[in-house]
């Protein structure tokens, strides 16, 4: 018996959660590996979308070992992870009653500032609930730089206080932000009369129409791969 | 076990037949299809499969199930994978036709278990056709729905079938209809089939999966359709995201062998684009990428990349790629639907169609992306949907309640993997998948709705100041930055390498005051003036010519190959059809050049110039054949691939797909073919295809000088 415990645990050893995921998904085994590896990701600051959707369906098959702090870890770290899709597809798995619950309701409530664009309201939303994002560091980083990421796709100038609200800093901590940008992102601050600073963004094809690449004009190599059969 | 089976069995008299009589047809049916099995004729097989079975089961066994496999089972040496295929077929005609009891649920899936098992362990040496292995994949699926359906209906559950729910826990288990599944995919080794085959060492798709050497294709071929069904579990599930990696291998932007059987294709495309609607806009790319991180750490052995190489070239969102697809499907339906219509899929066909129409018109609503969609397909669509997708451009309940209504008709029948407590007050839980699923949509697609109206002013304006826009739109302007905002997140996917793109059909920017639009929006806030910069519409002929290009491949694949045509007659110029063609080529070519111009910026090779020559040379034989054919398009299926080459015109035959539709002798007689062992036409020889039907191969005879002479005789007078 013995022996073979100590078996069992060497392979354990020689298998990632990565590997886990990819070769034993379907494993009810796999599952308190799969719990530990959201709390590595939340000390370490690293992320895993597919080990966490996998943990999620795992809850899904049995209900009785879901445990809603790992849940709200897991949904803390898909809103870093804006602006890609990741927490809708979380809670394609999460069952209604589950969402039901406060803490759930509250952040699929600032999702869904972050996903409208409305800043501010995330902002003070996210200030009452401190306890819930807090507990996973990076956090704000994270909602700034994707607050940084849609303005610059939609400005090419930005007034100072529609930055400040966005990215919810202000006064000399803002000075500090705007002084790293410039001398880091290539931003510019501007004096326009009478109306504060101007920050003009860096251009890009999203944000400068020149600079718009004619996409209209080539052909994707999908498309000539399917003529293929046709010419030769 | 074996004797309370019995007990619960009910006897005849209850029943009003005898599950154990067995009528002189189906013995002749077993007896034949037993010996067809062990001679691997899948010709035969298919035949019996598809037309007998539907046939006796119409004519004998209409409301009650076929004899007992116990009956049947000394007519067939008491062969025990047989009698699992018999018994697998039992109980689908059993599903389709009555309603199963539990038991008979229960005892169904131990009989894909003893199935699978045996495939699994190699032991089957069969090769069955394409449509009954497909059919195996997708029944387990639908039973296992099925299953999950019934078991969340508990109210009215007796207690005799509570007691049966509690004992046998590990039917329909869904770590194990996903365990099975995937160790078919595994033991299989198919994703590495498919890999070798596009490096020329394995050949799959090119025989359809069939083995010509002597051995199975159960195993492999169970395998490849097990992804799809997959894909199928996870939608059902709700995990797309998933779900679409399990479909990766399988690169649906060609044809392969989830394409020959029309079961399988709709399935496949009706999953896949239902997913990539939920998955909104996620970047296929970025997907792939994010795998690889975790598996590996450096970028230049990703095994992704390797893997998948074509698939890493281009990213697409997920909107438009359900788009394309769906367009792709829906445009192939209509045109083969007649084909089908004896099928007994031919219900399941026409109800997907609806289905996928109803999806496409959401996609749409919320991506309008209308140039992506093939006129037929538009304008099956308008027709269906245009007055509905009138009213879901709105921002108000009703048009929340088309796309409720929409969503609900064409999603999947969502399921709740887990047994119910049996504990709790028993409850009723089968509508909570879908109704999550149905909730969450709709959530998205608010969000997305508030942009339909932004989208309307920018491509009314070039320039726009923001009060005026905040006016006309009736919000204020920290709103109206926030929806436009909304608008650029929602129209843009990153993926992990921080490479963006864009799905906007309207783009603009805001500069200090202005909204400009691009045909991609910018905004510049700095005297409260939107700008938006229109850009003129970009002429896409590379786009335009492919498209023109598939379509007459698919006329030559749809023209008859009755007549001969001599092709010296057609080069010499003198005939005057071919005064005409060249007047369409010179056409052409100037066209072409915005095509060359756009192939030509890809690497080192001139691609272009032969894309070029190869298009000229296409369309004379296009002009010709359409020029020349006065028959009426035969009802062949099979698909013929022409390939032009610079001399004669050759006739490349593929396998047909479809093993019970051929040319007939005749149709055939007077077209040049080639050989494809040979890659060789004898210009003054005929010749003349047979088939052989153990492995439905086409054959090639070459006729004599003289036989050839008459033939051209033959069709000379009848012109």
């Amino acid at each position: 018996m013995r022996e073979m415990g100590r078996e069992r645990e060497a392979t354990k050893v020689a298998y990632t959660v990565e590997q886990l995921v990819a070769f034993n998904r379907y494993n009810p085994d796999i599952l308190p590996d799969l719990e530990n590896y959201v709390n590595d990701q939340v000390s370490s600051q690293t992320y895993s979308l597919d080990a966490n959707l996998c943990l999620l369906r795992l809850y899904q098959f049995e209900p009785d070992k879901m445990s809603s702090q790992i849940v709200a870890r897991i949904l803390v770290k898909a809103l870093m992870a804006m602006p890609a899709p990741d927490f809708s597809l979380c809670l394609f798995l999460i069952p209604e009653r589950v969402q039901m619950e406060e803490q759930f309701k509250t952040l699929i409530v600032l999702s869904h500032y972050l996903e409208t664009g409305r800043f501010r309201q995330f902002w003070d939303e996210a200030a009452k609930s401190r306890h819930i994002v807090e507990a996973v560091p990076g956090f704000e980083q994270a909602i700034q730089g994707y607050a940084v990421h849609v303005l610059s796709l939609t400005y090419q100038k930005i007034p100072r206080t529609v930055l400040a609200e966005a990215i919810n800093i202000e006064g000399l901590s803002l000075d500090k932000f705007l002084e790293h940008q410039v001398a880091n992102s290539g931003w510019v601050i501007e004096k326009s009369q009478g109306r504060g600073q101007v920050i003009v963004l860096p251009r890009n094809e999203f944000n400068d129409p020149a600079l718009k690449k004619n996409a209209a004009d080539s052909v994707p190599l999908e498309h000539i791969t399917r003529i293929f059969p046709i010419l030769s | 076990m074996a004797n309370q089976d019995y007990e619960e069995r009910p006897q005849t008299q209850e029943l009003g037949y005898d599950p154990n009589f067995v009528p002189d047809s189906v013995k002749s049916f077993v007896v034949h299809l037993y010996r067809h099995i062990r001679e691997k004729n899948v010709y035969e097989i298919h035949q019996m499969y598809e037309s007998s079975f539907q046939t006796l089961s119409e004519r004998l066994f209409k409301d009650t199930p076929w004899p007992s496999v116990d009956a049947v089972a000394h007519y067939v040496d008491n062969d025990h994978v047989f009698c699992l295929l018999y018994r697998e077929m039992w109980f689908r005609h059993l599903y389709a036709r009555l309603t199963p009891t539990l038991r008979q649920r229960i005892d169904s899936w131990d009989n894909y278990c003893s199935l699978f098992q045996v495939v699994l362990h190699g032991v089957v040496n069969m090769q069955l056709p394409n449509q009954w292995l497909w059919d195996m994949v997708d029944e387990f699926v639908y039973q296992f729905q099925s299953f999950c359906q019934y078991r969340a209906k508990m109210k009215n559950k007796t207690e005799q079938e509570i007691a049966l729910l509690r004992q046998f826990d590990q039917a329909w288990n869904v770590y194990g209809v996903l365990n099975f599944l995937q160790a078919l995919v595994e033991k299989s080794t198919i994703i590495q089939i498919l890999e070798q085959e596009k490096e020329g060492l394995e050949q799959f798709t090119a025989t359809d999966g069939y083995d010509y050497n002597g051995g199975s294709n159960v195993l492999k071929v169970l395998g490849y359709f097990s992804m799809v069904g997959l894909l199928r579990v996870h939608c059902l599930l709700g995990d797309y995201h998933t779900g679409i990696k399990c479909l990766l291998p399988i690169d649906i932007s060609q044809q392969g062998v989830y394409t020959s059987v029309i079961g399988s294709h709709i399935t496949t495309i009706y999953h896949y684009g239902f997913a990539n609607l939920m998955l909104r806009s996620e970047c296929l790319w970025s997907l792939l990428v994010k795998d690889s991180e975790w598996t590996l750490p450096s970028k230049d052995s990703n095994p992704f990349q390797a893997l998948y190489p074509d698939l890493i070239n281009y990213l697409f969102y997920r909107y438009v790629e359900a788009i394309r697809e769906f367009n792709k499907i829906l445009l192939y339906i209509f045109k083969t639907k007649q084909y089908h219509q004896k099928s007994p899929q031919y219900e399941q066909i026409l109800k997907k169609n609806e289905q996928m129409y109803a999806l496409l018109a959401i996609c749409l609503s919320l991506c309008p992306q209308t140039r992506l969609v093939d006129e037929t397909v538009n304008s099956q669509l308008r027709e269906k949907y245009g007055e509905k997708m009138a009213r879901m451009q709105r921002y108000d309940d009703e048009a929340f309640a088309i796309y409720d209504e929409l969503f609900s008709y064409a999603c999947p029948k969502f399921i709740t993997p887990s047994a119910p407590s049996f504990e709790e007050p028993l409850v009723n839980y089968n509508q909570d998948a879908y109704r999550l699923q149905l909730k969450l949509f709709l959530y998205e697609a608010k969000q997305q709705q508030l942009l339909s109206g932004v989208r309307t002013f920018l491509k009314v304006y070039s320039t726009i100041s923001f009060a005026k826009l905040a006016s006309y739109m009736e919000v204020d302007e920290p709103t109206l930055r926030t929806i436009l905002i909304t608008y650029k997140h929602k129209t843009h996917a990153v993926d992990s390498d921080g490479k963006i793109t864009s799905n906007a059909d309207v783009d603009f920017y805001i500069d200090e005051v202005q909204v400009l639009a691009l045909t991609t929006i910018c905004i510049t806030e700095s005297v409260d003036t939107i700008h938006v910069v229109e850009s003129k519409p970009a002429k896409r002929y590379g786009d335009y010519f492919l498209r023109q290009i598939v379509k007459l491949e698919g006329v030559i694949n749809e023209m008859d190959v009755h007549m001969i045509f001599s092709l010296k007659e057609f080069n010499s110029g003198s005939s005057p059809v071919s005064k005409i063609v060249r007047a369409n080529v010179e056409h052409s070519f100037n066209l072409l050049q915005d095509t060359i111009h756009v192939v030509e910026s890809k690497p080192a090779k001139p691609y272009g110039d032969y894309f070029l020559r190869q298009i000229v040379k296409l369309s004379y034989y296009v002009n010709y054949f359409s020029l020349c054919s006065s028959l009426p398009l035969s009802s062949t299926s099979i698909f013929l691939n022409i390939l032009c080459s610079p001399k004669p015109l050759v006739f490349f035959m593929g396998v047909s797909s479809n093993p019970k539709v051929f040319l007939s002798d005749k149709d055939l007689k007077g077209a040049n073919f080639v050989d494809p062992e040979l890659g060789l036409l004898v210009p003054n020889e005929g010749c003349q295809i047979f088939i052989q039907e153990d492995h439905h191969l086409f054959k090639l005879k070459h006729l004599s000088v003289q036989e050839r002479h008459q033939q051209q005789q033959d069709n000379k007078d009848r012109h």
